[in-house]
């Protein structure tokens, strides 16, 4: 152990953490993943398979394929290999009962034969009437973990979201994207430099190379030679780091690029918007499985997916290895698993002729069978893997038939060859990670001579290095990387001249040694293509997220899915949790198979966002729900007000009594704060034409200091909104509309007016005054105690405005009565709200004041008949309809909706909304309960209230012109009932307004 | 006025100021924390981290129409020039601001006890105009957050980059903050960046919350009007 640890720098041996998996108690060290931990203790089973539950271990250990996803502390689908261990975390296997070691459900393994590609589109459709028993029982048998709300100990995550900006911005902290990131801050440029890792320096890190990078003595950034990959990738971050211009995001994965130079990025449990003029992809590249039988068995590994076991976590994968590859990167594998101590029983080499590479010869020469011209047909074992199976291939690259065994069947035979092991590292290539790149809109194509794709185009702010472009070998890597980089700043208007000359001059040398570089390449790219071992079983898996297997997509193909973006919906490869990191490239290659077709022909499917998985409550972010308070919010809470929402708006509901609130202002005076009421101010010489034009009513005639009550209708003729207008002086006029309704209508002014082009300023004061309603008997008497001013009823009208001082403070004083008693609707500057409510407080304390909520307002209102915009009305209602006929003058020359209402009115109403009373005077229908005759639906309710004033229960509805008329009988389901109403003629309290206009 | 009494004004974060311990005190005829702990201690933190101080009280003079550049020239021998442009002007040692909003809209700000720039003084210039003068002052709250780690905090709730090369000082831009259409003024106090926010005044709970939840992190301290005199000089 010890030995291995010096190996790698990353893990800890020193401090040690513990945790638990499936309840049980283990330990790791301080920078394992919990993956690593898991497997030194001895774990190789971490899952099991999303259909046939069959056991899934480590393959990858780079996050690429769902093997080892677990539920990490109540977070389903983490995989284990790239989640850093944290101590105390309590860790469970997922989809597996009782446990992933003996799941009951993976007698599902044995029912492949009855579980075809697509049977879901094709049973469990009858009966219909089993559907929820179908949905039940799948929901339980096939999944990606379960979301548990509040597991055991759960503690909210506090979920985040960034904005970021950068000049340039690499992807990926290999050799490529690091000296991308220096390249362009060496320029100026300022770069954010993002790495999935939890450290830089990508492959660089675990791959070891045969042979010293030559590339150091002409990178002006790294200073002196490195000695091999891993010094390399130590010097390239020591120069990332001490540059002032680079901004490291580790542990970060961009998931997409969208319009506008956005890039998604996640950082654990943080969203990152980031905002770049340039972009460098250098994602590296991703090793690729080989489909064979039982592909998936535990102790089957990627190549470097053991290198990445061994050099950065110090795990010795295993005892018995048995390596299969088709180039040389499998011999560097090898290499690794003799350095560690592991036995490596056999290399099988698909080419047949032996590679004439350092790490070929180092296995050679340490005793190390090979095989030539051979490779995998089936890894054996139950729960993991006790023997590799091998086979000779044919010059075609079919396997050559044993001579007592047909073609194609999978049991040893004369060119098999059994070889016991308990690990097989498969190594037989990769494919550029050009997702970004695809997002982007970069052209791809198909390059026969590496059986690969690579990038033919970029669009415009994006660039491309690395292994990502299917670039090989280190120093062609750093040299490319330096290029975009420098390329990338180029492209920044702001460089000046001198900056952007000594920048070409660097990009025409990288370009001329990265051309150089190119040939001869470090590794050689002779190669077999092999993506599938030709075979009859049913257990060779191309996806490993959807259990699809070769023979899924054949019969898939055979069906008349063959187009690749057909097959991949129908199969649904590639659409799981690892997005086709692991199967794409495999799918292509067997649908290019069985349709004759070239890779080429077969094309691909498309790249989309998110590449990498990204939780819900990360792209929500942090709670911002925004929540305004009108300036005498504290107030109300210390008078012991029931807040509520409207809208974003917090709302004084009731202050414990809402009845006695009602009587209140009836006998005595109430204050309520009507601050949240939108407040519009109109200047300009053209004010009163274009009021003419938004409202229904007539304002030509309304004088200085004189208030009007005004309806806003859409073009349709239906209420859009209402409110007061005052008219405060030549060309200026203040406007009041709902609490709720103040977005639209000042967008809606601010609308008309650019198409109407008059000489109007609309501004929206709704903050710059709070504003309450005075009411009741003694309201005048209260506000008598505050100003000089003459509140009688002669010098002060209903209906008037003053603008005087209320208690020292500039105040509009308007004299209206929503609530159906005499009363003033004082407005004034906001930051005065909690002195005038302190003063209006004192003085009425001798009357009796009361604060009165939302709640008694509604029920004032309604005893008063007055409607609600919003309540009372919805999207077909029109002033005609809604008793406000008054308001619309068809006799101006034009106003928005007039035309509709026109045509309405000669129509004829298709309903009208009435007052009503219950007949039992106890029963209050809800809001939207039905209006009905003989037991049909005539109508519906908008509001109804229990009226403490009048001891009734009162309402509001909408019900057809003929069945309007006062006194007809109603009926109104309450609560499932049917209960008699009347249609009262006009409003329920002070219908002659007397005690208005006192 | 019969009742005896002298009206004051008060921010909408008057309520958080309390809550904080800070001490508050009139000025101006304003309520207005003036420490929270010791003016050096704050100073200190902000220097060093990031401080965020209500401004409300601050005057807000909002000018539209589309001779409105030209009665700023006429008061402040210029204008802004571009969107975005902030217009620095010294008064009996007194600096107001202008800031060009949009084409036509402009924003003065001025200190609430500044006795030259008033509603009144720029009514008096409108010379028949179609110039809209309104005070603004007690529609828009006012914050400021200052210190080397402002920008981290803002990373957090604003998509706008705050980096010193796109976002100068003297500068301003309308965006979104956690959600609220705000308008944000960098004026820098000496070396340490300064960013400050006006938005409808409603939502100065919570944008106030949302700043120090996004600060947490970074140490965000709150700051009084004592402290924003140390920091100016």
């Amino acid at each position: 152990m010890k030995q291995l640890n010096e190996l790698t720098g990353v893990v800890d041996t020193t401090e040690r953490l513990t945790f638990t998996f499936n309840r049980k108690k283990y330990s790791g060290f301080k920078g394992d993943t919990i993956a690593s931990a898991l497997y030194r203790e001895g774990v190789r089973v971490f899952s099991r398979s999303f259909k046939y539950h069959r056991p899934r271990g480590l393959m990858c250990l780079s996050g690429s394929c769902p093997n080892c996803m677990v539920n990490v502390d109540g977070t389903p689908n983490l995989r284990a290999c790239v989640t850093p261990l944290e101590p105390g975390a309590q860790v469970t296997s997922q989809n597996a009962w009782p446990s992933p070691q003996t799941d009951l459900m993976g007698f599902f393994d044995h029912l492949g034969s009855f579980l075809p590609v697509g049977f879901y589109y094709k049973t469990f459709m009858r009966p219909k009437t089993m559907w929820p028993v179908y949905e039940m029982i799948l929901r339980n048998v096939a999944g990606l973990g379960k979301l548990d709300p509040r597991p055991e100990g759960y503690q909210e995550i506090e979920y985040e979201k960034q904005y970021r900006h950068a000049e340039v911005t690499v992807v990926g902290g290999g050799p490529a994207g690091m000296s991308a990131a220096l390249a362009a801050a060496g320029l100026g440029a300022r770069v954010v430099l993002i790495d999935e890792n939890l450290a830089l320096g990508g492959h660089l890190r675990y791959h070891k190379g045969d042979r010293r990078p030559s590339i150091s003595p002409i990178i002006p950034f790294v200073n002196g030679e490195a000695s091999d990959f891993t010094g390399l990738a130590r010097k390239l971050s020591q120069a990332v780091y001490a540059s002032e211009n680079i901004e490291v995001l580790l542990g970060a994965s961009a998931f997409g690029w969208y319009e506008g130079n956005l890039l998604g990025v996640v950082q654990v449990d943080r969203l990152i918007k980031l905002r770049t003029d340039q972009l460098v992809v250098a994602t590296g590249q991703m090793e690729q499985p080989l489909v064979f039988e039982n592909n998936d068995l535990p102790g089957v590994f990627l190549g470097s997916g053991l290198q990445r076991l061994a050099h950065l976590y110090g795990v010795k994968p295993g005892e018995r290895a048995v390596v299969v590859t088709n180039n040389d990167y499998g011999w560097h594998v090898a290499v690794d698993l003799l350095a560690i101590g592991v036995e490596v029983s056999m290399v099988a080499e698909a080419r047949r002729q032996m590679p004439d590479c350092p790490a070929a010869a180092h296995v050679r020469a340490s005793g190390v069978p090979v095989l030539a011209g051979y490779t995998i047909l089936k890894a054996q074992g139950k729960s993991s893997v006790e023997a590799a199976l091998l086979i000779e291939l044919g010059e075609d690259g079919a396997p050559i038939p044993g001579e007592d065994t047909p073609t194609g069947e999978d049991t040893p035979g004369g060119s098999e060859v059994a070889v016991a092991c308990n690990l097989i590292a498969v190594s037989m290539g990769f494919v550029p990670n050009n997702a970004l790149l695809c997002q982007s809109g970069a052209q791809i194509a198909h390059d026969p001579s590496l059986d690969n794709f690579r990038v033919s185009s970029f669009p415009p702010a994006v660039l491309g290095a690395g292994h990502a472009v299917a670039t090989d070998g280190v120093d062609s890597l750093v040299l490319e990387g330096r290029a975009a980089g420098l390329q990338a700043a180029l492209r920044l208007e702001r460089l000046d001249e001198g900056i952007k000359r000594q920048g070409s001059s660097q990009l025409i040398d990288s370009q001329r040694r990265l051309d150089r570089a190119r040939s001869p390449k470090e590794h050689q790219l002779a190669f077999r293509t092999l993506a599938s071992v030709p075979g009859k079983s049913r257990k060779k898996f191309v996806c490993y997220c959807e259990d699809a297997t070769e023979k899924d997509l054949r019969d898939a193909i055979a069906e008349g899915f063959d187009d690749i973006e057909t097959l991949k919906r129908y199969s649904t490869v590639s659409m799981g949790p690892c997005q086709g990191k692991m199967c794409s490239l495999n799918t292509i290659r067997v649908c290019a198979h069985e349709t004759g077709r070239s890779i080429a022909e077969t094309g691909r499917t498309t790249s989309r966002p998110p590449f990498v998985p990204v939780k819900l409550g990360v792209l929500a972010g942090r709670k911002l729900e925004p929540t305004r308070h009108t300036p005498m919010h504290h107030q109300h809470l210390a008078l012991g007000a029931k807040m509520m929402d409207a809208g974003q708006w917090k709302r004084p509901e009731h202050y414990g009594d809402p009845h006695a609130e009602v009587l209140a202002v009836h006998e005595k005076v109430g204050v309520i704060d009507v601050s949240t009421l939108g407040k519009i101010e109109v200047f300009g010489p053209d004010s009163l034409p274009f009021l003419e034009r938004i409202y229904t009513n007539r304002f030509a005639n309304l004088k200085i200091g004189r208030i009007r009550y005004g309806v806003m209708c859409t073009e349709e003729g239906v209420i859009f909104d209402d409110g007061v207008v005052a008219r405060l002086g030549e060309g200026h006029y203040y406007l009041t509309t709902t609490t709720s309704g103040i977005g639209g209508v000042y967008e809606w002014l601010t609308w008309w007016l650019a198409t109407w082009r008059l000489q109007v300023h609309v501004e929206n004061v709704t903050a710059d005054y709070a504003a309450v309603n005075l009411a009741g008997v003694c309201a005048r008497e209260t506000l008598a105690k505050l100003t000089d001013l003459d509140l009688s009823s002669e010098a002060f009208p209903y209906l008037h405005l003053r603008q005087t001082d209320v208690a020292g403070v500039p105040t509009r004083l308007m004299r209206i009565g929503f609530v159906g008693e005499m009363g003033y609707e004082m407005h004034f500057p906001a930051p005065y709200g909690p002195y005038i409510w302190q003063a209006l407080m004192q003085a009425g304390a001798e009357f009796g004041i009361r604060p009165f909520g939302v709640e008694a307002q509604r029920v004032l209102r309604l005893e008063k008949g007055h409607i609600i915009v919003g309540q009372d009305t919805d999207a077909l209602s029109d002033p005609l309809g809604a008793g406000l006929d008054w308001t619309v003058k068809l006799d101006k020359p034009d106003f928005i909706g007039k035309a509709m209402l026109a045509s309405r009115k000669k129509r004829g109403l298709r309903e009208m909304l009435i007052r009503f009373e219950m007949i039992n005077p106890g029963s209050v229908p809800g809001e939207g309960e039905q209006i009905v005759e003989n037991g049909r639906f005539i109508g519906r309710v908008t509001s109804a209230r229990q009226s403490p004033t009048l001891e009734k229960s009162i309402g509001m509805g909408w019900i057809p012109p003929e069945k309007a008329a006062p006194g007809t009988r109603l009926q109104v389901r309450v609560n499932g009932r049917q209960e008699d109403a009347v249609v009262v003629a006009a409003a329920f309290y002070d219908p002659d307004g007397k005690r208005l206009r006192a | 006025m019969k009742e005896n009494s002298v009206p004051f004004r008060v921010s909408a974060l008057d309520r958080k100021a309390e809550h904080l311990g800070g001490q508050i005190e009139q000025r101006g005829g304003w309520r207005v924390a003036a420490v929270y702990s010791n003016p050096e201690t704050e100073a200190a933190a902000v220097r060093e981290g990031v401080g965020v101080a209500d401004i409300s009280p601050m005057r807000k003079l909002a000018l539209k129409g589309k001779a409105a550049s030209a009665l700023l020239q006429e008061t402040f021998g210029e204008a802004p020039e571009k969107v975005g442009d902030v217009l620095a002007v010294e008064f009996d040692d007194t600096e107001v601001l202008a800031v060009k909003l949009v084409s036509d809209e402009f924003l003065i700000l001025a200190s609430p006890g500044m006795q030259q720039i008033t509603l009144e003084y720029l009514k008096e210039r409108q010379d028949g105009r179609f110039i809209t003068i309104l005070d603004r002052t007690a529609g828009l709250a006012g914050l400021v957050v200052a210190g080397p780690k402002s920008n981290l905090v803002f990373r957090k709730c604003c998509a706008l980059s705050f980096h010193s090369e796109d976002f100068p000082s003297l500068y301003a831009a309308q965006s979104s903050v956690a959600k609220v259409r705000t308008i944000i003024l960098r004026h820098d106090r000496g070396e340490i960046p300064a960013f400050e926010l006006f938005f409808d005044r409603a939502y100065a709970e919570y944008i106030w919350d949302a700043l120090m939840d996004a600060g947490k992190e970074f140490g965000i301290q709150p700051f009084g009007w004592q402290t924003s005199q140390l920091l100016k000089k």
